[in-house]
């Protein structure tokens, strides 16, 4: 009976105690302990992901080239069709961000990721993270001191994108896991494998949104079927998110 | 063995806020307070949930009020059940981790429970041995100075 007495004081103190934290102290207290737990999780976050320095098969070497190879051909088509177009008196207009801010990953899991910089650094929320011309995904939540990236694998991210080689327009749907689909493509559009995705670029007057032409990834199957509406294809993304560090923010 | 418990829930509220979607606080509090039965559980479970709550970016309490009902609850239950077994162990752990995968909402919630309860039960393998091997060392102890 004295056993039950203290356990049901103790924990009323306990709950009492978080009711009061949860209710009166959110922000002085987040970002003063987010400052003292920051440098522990970068530690943890980079020791847990590190790399071990082995010899690379060659087969993964290969991948690797090859996808850095597709890359600036996406980049070289890209050029080439700006040039077509500015032949053609037409004028592409990329907005181009102002600058680019680099944050390094120090948590991650499902399909989201945690940067070191928050609201403190000039972190926005929407704001399109980066790495090298790939898309990542964009931030959706800030603190003083650290953001959360919601990946483009999520399922709650959708935007428009187009493939490099063939212009066919469709909206990327991550399916979840690590499975992205691009979906809603015209049947009389043409998609092949491996030809690269980019974004479509849907910015709207606030800055909100997906700037043009930044790479979401590469076909790997293609599925059209002549009794459906639209064809849709699977896509893989260039990057593998769990190697990266460190990513770049477009600041807006 | 308290100690290790301490050091394990460390661990966990590390690798929970940084690499994994498991839910290791739990588990380890599971362990904590099976082995302790103690009241003082109750405040490893509210910085353990102020700390993933830090590490999370959630309101900070969210966290400590779900693990300090999860301690209470399997205390409550230990007058009514025989909570040191492999059993209880493995149901306590799937059904906390349904309940606080899915109020807290985290993907893949069934498959991350049901990981959840198995490393739960390699947890409590681990503590059995340990419990056992010090009451195998103070039994050879006794009987060595004749006590």
């Amino acid at each position: 009976m004295k056993g039950t007495r203290t356990i049901f004081s103790v924990f009323f103190i306990c709950i009492i105690l978080s009711l009061v934290i949860l209710l009166f102290f959110q922000n002085p207290l987040t970002g003063a302990l987010q400052s003292i737990i920051l440098p522990l999780q970068r530690w943890t976050f980079t020791s847990v992901t590190q790399p071990v320095p082995t010899q690379l098969p060659s087969q993964q070497q290969l991948q690797q080239e090859n996808n850095v190879l597709r890359t600036q051909l996406a980049h070289m088509q890209e050029i080439e069709n700006d040039n077509k177009a500015l032949h053609d008196q037409f004028r592409i207009t990329t907005p181009a961000p102002k600058s680019l801010v680099p944050a390094n990953i120090i948590g991650m899991n499902d399909d989201m990721m945690l940067l070191d910089k928050g609201s403190a650094d000039n972190m926005k929320q929407n704001a399109i993270v980066v790495f090298k011309e790939n898309l990542i995904g964009k931030i959706t939540q800030t603190t003083p001191h650290i953001s959360v990236v919601t990946l483009i694998t999520n399922p709650a991210i959708s935007f428009t994108a187009k493939t490099t080689k063939t212009n066919a327009i469709g909206v990327i749907k991550p399916q979840g896991g690590n499975s992205t689909v691009l979906d809603n493509v015209v049947l009389s559009a043409k998609l092949a494998k491996n030809d690269v995705i980019v974004t479509k670029g849907d910015l709207d007057n606030k800055g909100d949104g997906y700037p043009p032409n930044l790479i979401v990834g590469k076909i790997i199957s293609i599925n059209k079927k002549a009794s459906n509406l639209f064809q849709s294809a699977k896509v893989e993304s260039l990057v593998n998110f769990s190697n990266l560090h460190i990513v770049f923010v477009m600041e807006k | 063995m308290v100690y290790v418990l301490l050091m394990l829930l460390f661990f966990s509220i590390l690798s929970e806020g940084t690499v994994t979607s498991l839910p290791l606080v739990l588990v380890s509090l599971l362990c904590l307070t099976i082995l302790t039965r103690d009241s003082i559980v109750f405040f490893a479970a509210f910085v353990a949930g102020i700390l993933l709550d830090v590490f999370a970016l959630r309101p900070l309490g969210e966290t400590s009020i779900f693990l300090l009902t999860f301690v209470l609850l399997i205390l409550l239950y230990q007058g009514k059940y025989e909570i040191y077994s492999y059993q209880f162990v493995i149901f306590a752990a799937f059904i906390g981790g349904l309940f606080f995968l899915g109020i807290f909402g985290s993907t893949q919630v069934l498959l991350n429970a049901i990981v959840g309860a198995i490393v739960a039960a390699c947890f409590f393998a681990l503590i059995k041995l340990f419990v056992q091997r010090q009451a195998d060392d103070e039994a050879a102890r006794r009987k060595h100075y004749n006590l």
